[in-house]
């Protein structure tokens, strides 16, 4: 029982880190990471450079007119 | 020599904003209960902040590989900090409520004054309020500490930067003897966000192999670009004059 309180304590804790109210920006991190390894992976580093911010601006954009 | 100057500068923000709104529960703590519970509350939650630091901090640079951890750590830095810039344009839009200090403590020393156990030999509601309020906002420092002290490999910038904010807090809390509430907090908020955001793309670029054409200038041209985009994101979202009251007591359960 300890146990479980003790998971369910630190699984809890890190939902409301990474989530927190807004569940667009953990899903929209998760696909910048992602598209961090697939765009160096597809091309040279040059095209990741703008993909990147761009793709954080988005995730903003988008978990702010869910709000 | 830049990037450290930004990361003193991301810790001291943070742990200031985050030290005002501890200092305000302690205050409470300490003007309804007693002084003694609410100061040993203080130096349990910062030892324990300490021992958290201490213990996770050294094994992560040791143990993880550098590129993975950069990942995990822009990600984590990545999300947390749009968190924290969402909440700020939002504030500044005026589509969420701002924060009163002032209001907060009321609040807090109503409902401490609710509270038993005054009269004991040892004030245990008013010792954990003060570890908690302590605890849980130093959190997120200490983890803006181990984020950057993992990437970097050494601790002692940003462990400065924190140690800054929070001496500067709880000294002029100590003068003052009442809430901060003049701090601009929202504004601090906003710079926290735009930096960790930064930071965070930064190392998720360099974690999944981009070598960034500027180096380090690419933090503080990110943090231009974030900004921008921020400035016109609060105003296509403030609706005219928008007046919000400050809703405190439900905010201060959000944070």
């Amino acid at each position: 029982m300890i146990v479980w309180n003790f998971v369910r304590a630190f699984a809890l804790f890190w939902y409301d880190f990474i989530v927190g109210d807004s569940m667009t920006l953990a899903l929209g991190t998760a696909v910048v990471v992602g598209l961090a390894f697939v765009v160096t992976l597809a091309s040279d580093t040059g095209l990741v450079e703008v993909a990147l911010p761009l793709a954080v601006a988005a995730t903003l954009y988008a978990s702010l007119r869910r709000s | 020599m830049g990037s450290l100057v930004f990361q003193f500068l991301a810790a001291f923000l943070a742990s200031s904003v985050e030290m005002v709104e501890a200092l305000t529960i302690v205050l409470a703590v300490g003007v309804t209960r007693s002084w003694r519970p609410a100061l040993t509350g203080v130096a349990a939650g910062l030892l324990t902040l300490g021992i958290v630091v201490v213990a996770l901090g050294p094994s992560l640079v040791s143990y993880v590989p550098i590129d993975a951890l950069r990942v995990t750590i822009g990600g984590l830095l990545l999300v947390f900090g749009l968190q924290w810039l969402r909440k700020a344009i939002l504030r500044s839009s005026g589509l969420k409520a701002l924060h009163d200090e002032a209001q907060i403590y009321e609040a807090e020393v109503a409902e401490l004054l609710r509270e038993p156990g005054l009269g004991g030999p040892f004030d245990w509601t008013g010792f954990t309020v003060a570890f908690k309020g302590v605890f849980l906002e130093g959190l997120e420092v200490a983890f803006i500490v181990l984020t950057f002290g993992t990437n970097e490999g050494r601790f002692d910038i940003p462990i400065a930067g924190a140690t800054t904010g929070l001496v500067l807090v709880v000294g002029t809390g100590l003068l003052v003897h009442r809430p901060l509430s003049r701090v601009p907090e929202n504004t601090i908020k906003f710079a926290v966000g735009l930096l960790l955001s930064a930071f965070g793309t930064f190392w998720v670029g360099e974690g999944a192999g981009v070598e960034w054409t500027l180096e380090d200038l690419m933090i503080p041209l990110l943090v231009v670009a974030y900004g921008a985009l921020s400035y016109l994101l609060v105003r296509v979202l403030r609706p005219g004059e928008r007046l919000v009251r400050p809703a405190v007591v439900e905010e201060s359960a959000a944070r």
